[in-house]
């Protein structure tokens, strides 16, 4: 939390300096507004990172859905190495955890999972489709 | 993007596409080199909103979202202070 509010603090700082910079007249206007354009889209993309990296988790779901069992937190803490584990679903199947039967649908709650990774360092998760039998 | 622009086709037309093309990333990632995929997949709306509207709320997604109002308001005023 004190990250996100640092990087936002930052970046409505720096945008503030940029409504203030200077307009200069004939060609160098041309400049400065081009790389004002292109700084303020840097300076988003570099703080979307930084947040990326130093990510917070909220599980808002009744039935904390999105979170590990404690077990599983356990042993993941105790991880004295990197782990990958790799889910395999098939496209059509019914038995994904969205059970929509749509593959994009595991796809994107194994894809949740795996940004754990800022959470997490040490496991990853991915997610693999496998061809339909 | 109508600040951006003094045609309102081109702004029009240019919201539509940056706006699709900000909604599709994630789907047209799976397509794109190693590198440039996790990219795509950063830049895209819907892979932002869906874990939010799941629950799962990431302070990195809500972020991005503030980030891009940010963005849009800073090159907004920048424009219409520059008239």
């Amino acid at each position: 939390m004190t990250t996100f509010a640092i990087v936002f603090a930052a970046v409505a700082t720096l945008f503030m300096a940029g409504l203030r910079a200077p307009r200069p007249p004939g060609r160098r206007a041309l400049l400065v507004r081009w790389g004002l354009v292109l700084g303020a889209a840097g300076v988003a993309l570099v703080a979307n990172m930084a947040l990326y990296k130093h990510d917070t988790h909220y599980d808002l779901t009744r039935e904390q859905a999105f979170t590990p069992a404690e077990e599983t937190l356990a042993v993941v803490r105790a991880l004295d190495r990197d782990v990958e584990l790799v889910y395999f679903y098939q496209q059509q199947s019914q038995a994904g955890p969205g059970g929509e039967g749509d593959g994009r649908a595991a796809r994107a709650d194994v894809g949740a999972l795996a940004r754990r990774r800022t959470v997490d360092p040490r496991l990853a998760i991915r997610a693999s489709r496998t061809a339909s039998a | 993007m109508s600040t951006l622009s003094e045609n309102q086709v081109v702004a029009a037309a240019s919201s539509l596409g940056v706006f699709l093309m900000l909604w599709f990333a994630d789907s047209a990632a799976y397509m794109l080199p190693s590198p440039i995929d996790a990219l795509a997949i950063g830049l895209s709306l819907i892979g932002h909103f869906k874990p939010l509207v799941s629950g799962s709320v990431f302070l990195s997604d809500v972020g991005y979202f503030l980030m891009l109002a940010l963005l849009a308001l800073f090159l907004a005023t920048r424009k219409v202070a520059d008239r």
